[in-house]
């Protein structure tokens, strides 16, 4: 029998007051050194940044650390939410992100954040460019494309697991290896009833930043995007658009990468993240 | 097209997702229309539709090119998926779109079978 391999990854709940309620939050972590908070995609969980967390090349000078949005994998709704519509909104969401970074008392931590976490961080970097030593967006638009109905997602006639996991699974590139592509899209079998919904409030209807991305200092909170050429969610194009209008973004386009480049493909992911750690950590 | 009838009943994957799956699907390659009939799970008749009105849940439509495109081994990006493919407007995707959103996984995986299997349109 083979000996069972234990990861360094270690889990752990946290309570906060957060958006007017007690919320219990649940978040992993790996590694020493500068602290990377990174930020799920809309309907899934932190388990998206596994790869990441078991990678030593990169805990070696990187704390990694991914929490569960509230409603998500293991961070339980509020008391009440029997009777309460999820939605994400801009400010709920920097507000989370600011919470659970003064709540593991992170210094100048580096957020990178997937899709909605993508578009975060530039609203992050607007509005908060010290509470973050630089941001890193992947799959990152100022913009959306709202190329269908998210009322699809929760309906009482279509199975909430197969719409959501439906409805991503193309943006998961054709060359991503099988066993990632169905761990990816499990998250999303996973997710509460209206989640993935709740989320895209703020992706496709309230959060758009084009009309302030100008604002963006980089100086101060400096900006490294990188996007998937299979995403037509956030398309290469949008990114590109996005980082043409902030003086002093960096984009790179990811060759064989979709939408999900941390879990549905983290060897190639790799290979574009390091430099951009690299340089980071070369700066710091 | 008649193989696709074998191949989906066949498929491990798409027997997977097709749980109690029931809908009639125009699908349009080029100037072909076919309706494909699914019941309980099963791909049960594909008939190639003449000019004649014919009624089916929803359709989906594309040139030859399209579908060529989607059915390459390792398709181009906008040509990798029907959503993909939709959003781009290489194909279009129409009609009471419930029983192609509740079998959305079905769908997809019955649409990509002639991928690998060498089909020519």
């Amino acid at each position: 029998m083979s000996k069972p391999e234990i990861e360094p990854i270690i889990g752990r709940y946290m309570s906060l007051e957060l958006w007017g309620a007690k919320h219990r939050i649940y978040w992993e972590e790996s590694g020493e050194g500068i602290p990377l908070l990174c930020l799920h995609t809309a309907g899934s969980d932190a388990r998206q940044y596994r790869a990441l967390m078991n990678d030593e090349e990169i805990t070696r000078h990187y704390r990694v650390i991914a929490f569960d949005m509230p409603w998500h994998g293991k961070s339980s709704p509020p008391a009440g939410w029997e009777a309460e519509t999820y939605q994400l909104t801009t400010q709920k969401y920097l507000e989370l992100i600011l919470s659970v970074s003064g709540a593991l008392e992170l210094d100048a931590p580096v957020v990178m954040g997937c899709s909605i976490g993508g578009r975060i961080v530039l609203h992050l970097a607007r509005e908060h460019p010290d509470a973050a030593r630089c941001v890193i967006g992947l799959q990152s638009a100022g913009m959306v494309n709202p190329y269908y109905d998210i009322d699809w997602l929760y309906r009482s006639d279509v199975h909430g697991a197969h719409v959501c996991a439906g409805m991503v699974s193309g943006l998961i590139a054709p060359t991503a290896p099988n066993a990632e592509r169905w761990e990816t899209l499990w998250h999303y079998m996973q997710g509460g009833p209206g989640i993935f919904q709740g989320d895209l409030h703020f992706h496709t209807v309230e959060g758009d930043i084009m009309e302030h991305i100008a604002e963006i200092d980089t100086a101060r909170c400096p900006i490294y995007m990188l996007t998937g050429e299979y995403d037509f969610s956030c398309s290469p194009e949008m990114s590109q658009a996005t980082a043409d209008a902030i003086e002093g973004a960096s984009l790179q386009i990811m060759e064989g990468m979709g939408h999900f480049p941390m879990s549905e493909n983290p060897e190639s992911f790799k290979r574009y993240l390091m430099p951009v750690l690299e340089e980071i950590r070369s700066a710091s | 097209m008649k193989q696709l009838m074998d191949l989906a009943n066949r498929d491990c994957l798409a027997q997977r997702w097709a749980k109690g799956a029931a809908f009639d699907m125009m699908l349009r390659v080029g100037d072909e229309r076919y309706c494909i009939e699914v019941r309980e799970g099963k791909v049960t008749a594909i008939r190639e539709l003449a000019q004649k009105l014919t009624s089916w849940d929803f359709a989906i439509a594309g040139p030859a090119a399209a579908w060529r495109a989607h059915w390459a081994p390792v398709p181009a990006p906008t040509f990798h998926d029907i959503i993909a493919m939709r959003t781009a407007g290489h194909i279009t995707i129409e009609g009471d779109l419930t029983g192609f959103f509740a079998n959305i996984l079905y769908v997809k995986r019955l649409l990509e079978l002639p991928r690998g299997a060498g089909w020519v349109v």
